[in-house]
């Protein structure tokens, strides 16, 4: 039996796991909202470097206006995403 | 030839005491040193940031920001304020600061405006140099000049004294525990004397490059920016965004073939967590020196260093604010036991160590111990005394060699930054609702505490309380985790049981997401 994955869904997921395991009270709003900082900000944006291999910069972090945005972003600078 | 002349220090002045300024054969302050420097090799590369400086330009940087703060009227004593980031013209800014004979005081625009302006107010600033932008500090209370302008401006520095032993050469601003961070002012002997002991220590010369992550509102920075300059060597100033990013660090090692790093290790561990060890290494080929500083290394964190940096020797170091800096290091060798803690090593040699018999609290004498703080008064015996100072830190010896056992206070670090916990508790208190506070710990992420609320009130808004903490605090200062507890445990004299509330509420303090 056979699996399709849903990747934008996956990714969406993973990152998503990714900031609430740095922010656990980063359900909603911002980065910074959720008690981010630099090293957070350093840690995550490796994290999703190692899991995704796309390199987000502090501006993509630090502007989005929460972690589905950031997610988005994620995903539409990931070959072969579309970000939807 | 030692020569003693009347004092008219500006800080001898200021405390009313006897400071004779001392004049010795070959004394020379740190812009001095950079100067000689440049003297020997003015094309050689001083500072690699947007563009490169050379030491030709940097030493003539530094006269003409001398030569301007002159013109504007800044006194020898007087305290000149850097408004700016970390930038390739940040060291020029400052030894121009220090070659005026003024007091270099770093503003960083990230730190909170009420800050900034509690610094600017208890400094006494009346001069500030903008670099970009000055953040939320106030302008009412001093004179700005725009830093482009000084830096171009003729250079007046036959016509300047120098820099006195005695004087003080900066300040830099660490947390106090009355609520309010405190200036601690380093003077210029204690400097000269770190710049040529360190450097020396680590066997820099003129072909090596060194880079640091520092912000220029932290003490680390006149090691990174300052201190290779002494030597010839080269400074590589990283963005904002490279510091921000794990591969930005990577990458300006690669492409400026970096011989020296200069981290905590807590950002050190951020960037092997993110980093292919394959990538990483490859990019590291150039470097021959790891300096961890700041904070405690753990004997695991070199040993995941050690495959990927082969060439390198790597040093735990150890100093304070209040030192000037590092004041012993430790090299590592591989064989220190799992588990532990790398000791600290042996004094570097511009310092005195005595450990307190009894709780084996550390004292240092020397130059380099502070002048005192901007609100504490004179030191004993003026800025020219023989100094000590009590660290804080308990240590042990063990086989001739410094170990860190500890704390003989409260304070704690978070990534290499010092928190004093009464500066957050006292903020923490002031929020509408809450009644007690206590710092209970603080792990890579930052400080946990617990709060208890006034009768009545209404539960916390935790994004509220953080977003008004962080109008007051720096931002590693800033709690991470706050608990609010229904009950305060209390010793029958009434005071906090904190022994009690860190065992119930303490943080692992190596937590990490990624481990």
């Amino acid at each position: 039996m056979s699996h399709t994955y849903d990747t934008a869904h996956d990714l969406r997921a993973l990152v998503r796991d990714l900031w609430l395991s740095l922010l656990p009270d980063g359900h909603s709003g911002t980065f910074a909202d959720g008690g981010g900082d630099s090293l957070s900000a350093l840690r995550l944006i490796g994290a999703v470097y190692g899991a995704c291999g796309v390199r987000m910069t502090w501006d993509d972090l630090g502007t989005a206006t929460d972690v589905d945005d950031f997610a988005t972003r994620v995903l539409a600078a990931v070959p072969g995403e579309d970000g939807r | 030839m030692r020569e003693e002349l009347p004092s008219n220090s500006p800080f001898c002045e200021r405390y009313g005491v006897a400071c004779p300024r001392v004049t010795e054969t070959g004394w020379r302050a740190l812009p001095d040193l950079v100067e000689e420097a440049a003297a020997r090799a003015p094309r050689a590369t001083a500072i690699i940031g947007e563009r490169e400086t050379t030491y030709g330009e940097l030493a003539r940087g530094v006269r003409a920001v001398a030569g301007g703060l002159a013109a504007a009227g800044v006194a020898p004593g007087d305290v000149v304020g850097l408004a700016s980031g970390r930038s390739e013209r940040a060291p020029a800014l400052a030894l121009g600061i220090m070659r005026a004979g003024a007091v270099y005081l770093p503003l960083d625009p990230l730190y909170p405006a009420p800050l900034l302006a509690h610094m600017a107010e208890s400094a006494s600033v009346r001069t500030v140099i903008v670099d970009g932008s000055t953040g939320g500090l106030p302008a009412a209370e001093h004179t700005t000049v725009d830093a482009a302008e000084l830096l171009a401006s003729p250079s007046l520095s036959d016509r300047l004294p120098g820099a006195a032993p005695c004087a003080a050469a900066y300040v830099m601003f660490t947390s106090g525990s009355t609520g309010l961070p405190k200036g601690v002012l380093l003077g210029h002997a204690g400097l000269a004397e770190y710049a040529r002991a360190l450097p020396a220590h680590l066997s820099l010369g003129g072909e090596d490059r060194c880079l640091g992550v520092a912000p220029l509102g932290f003490s680390s920075s006149i090691r990174e920016l300052l201190l290779p300059l002494a030597r010839g060597a080269s400074v590589v100033v990283p963005a904002e965004e490279e510091v921000r990013t794990p591969w930005g660090v990577a990458d300006l090692v690669r492409e400026h073939r970096v011989t020296h790093l200069d981290l905590p290790p807590s950002y050190w561990r951020a960037v092997l967590d993110a980093m292919p060890a394959g990538e990483l290494g490859e990019a590291l080929a150039s470097v021959r020196g790891v300096l961890f500083a700041s904070e405690p290394l753990d004997v695991a964190l070199t040993h995941r260093s050690r495959p990927l940096l082969p060439r390198a020797r790597l040093w735990n170091t150890y100093g304070c604010t209040e030192t000037t800096g590092i004041i012993a290091a430790h090299e590592v060798t591989g064989t220190e036991p799992a588990d532990s803690l790398v000791p600290i090593g042996t004094p570097l040699g511009h310092v005195s160590f005595r450990i307190r018999p009894g709780d084996g609290g550390l004292v240092v004498s020397g130059d380099a111990v502070t002048l005192g703080y901007l609100t504490g008064g004179p030191p004993p015996g003026g800025g020219c005394a023989r100094r000590r100072w009590e660290t804080g830190d308990r240590v042990t010896t063990v086989d001739g060699t410094m170990v860190w056992t500890g704390r003989t206070d409260r304070v704690l670090k978070v990534r290499g930054m010092r928190v004093v916990p009464e500066t957050v508790e006292h903020h923490l208190r002031a929020y509408p609702g809450i009644a007690r506070a206590a710092v209970v710990g603080a792990g890579e992420r930052g400080v946990a505490c617990v709060v208890a609320r006034t009768p009545a009130s209404a539960p916390l808004d935790s994004r509220a309380l953080t977003a008004w903490l962080r109008e007051r605090l720096p931002g590693h200062m800033v709690p991470t985790v706050i608990t609010d507890v229904p009950a305060w445990p209390v010793l029958p004299n009434g005071k906090t049981d904190h022994r009690l509330l860190i065992a119930r509420h303490r943080p692992d303090p190596g937590q990490s997401p990624h481990h």
